[in-house]
């Protein structure tokens, strides 16, 4: 059985397909689902699992317990921000617990500079499926256990 | 073993969305692919979290190894698609 996810912040649970990205929705980043934070500023993402930092950008990390490696990307296209807007609490390499925080972010800047706020969490050479544990289009706080990964085989 | 050079073209690097089209378009090679940048220890090209973690920018230079009777080939169609600019 591998970890359930917690929600790295508070926003609406949405279905991956619903993602405005054909490279995220159709899954080939891997499989997962989005979540869309609520507006505001200083929104405090917190890491979904236990788990080593792989790698992190201003606008994205990677936390990867040995056996599951999660994504989760802050908005649409927001690499183009070059970082402006986000702050970072960790570096590659750190091992961090579930819940800590790792960024910091605005996502009404996100949205101000014409970008979509949705932020897709997938897992990372994974072809298993997500089973989200809450119902989707409903909202989560940040910390609730939401998803989780079944293997295929 | 056969090995290639090849100039990353993706705006953003090997990030998330240019990894994972390259992981998947490796995986569908069939062949084992690893990748390396000038100092770093070469890793599985056919990984999305391996190809993130080496972090190769565009404009970088990555070197490809492969082994097998179809290598050369497989290897002229990898460096083909890093280097597309919509890769």
């Amino acid at each position: 059985m591998t970890p359930a996810l917690k929600a790295p912040f508070a926003g609406t649970l949405i279905p991956l397909e619903e993602v405005a990205d054909p490279v995220f929705s159709q899954g080939l980043v891997g499989p997962g689902f989005a979540l869309k934070p609520r507006d505001g500023e200083d929104v405090d993402v917190f890491s979904p699992i236990a788990g080593k930092v792989a790698k992190i950008h201003p606008h994205a990390f990677v936390v990867s317990d040995g056996m599951i490696n999660v994504l989760v990307h802050l908005g649409l296209d927001t690499v183009t921000l070059k970082g402006e807007g986000f702050t970072l609490f960790a570096e590659q390499g750190d091992s961090v617990d579930a819940g800590q925080l790792l960024i910091r972010w605005s996502p009404r800047a996100v949205r101000a500079a014409g970008m979509d706020t949705t932020c897709p969490i997938v897992f990372l050479d994974s072809t298993g499926n997500v089973e989200t544990l809450i119902d989707l289009q409903t909202d989560v706080e940040a910390g609730d256990v939401v998803a989780r990964l079944s293997p295929t085989n | 073993m056969a090995t290639i050079q090849a100039t990353v073209a993706a705006a953003e690097g090997l990030h998330a969305r240019p990894a994972a089209m390259f992981a998947k378009a490796v995986s569908e090679s069939g062949a084992d692919v690893q990748i390396a940048t000038g100092d770093s220890e070469p890793v599985n090209a056919a990984s999305t979290l391996s190809l993130m973690t080496l972090g190769a920018q565009c404009g970088d230079v990555v070197t490809l190894t492969c082994e097998g009777d179809n290598a050369d080939n497989i290897l002229t169609k990898l460096k083909e698609h890093l280097e597309q600019s919509n890769s």
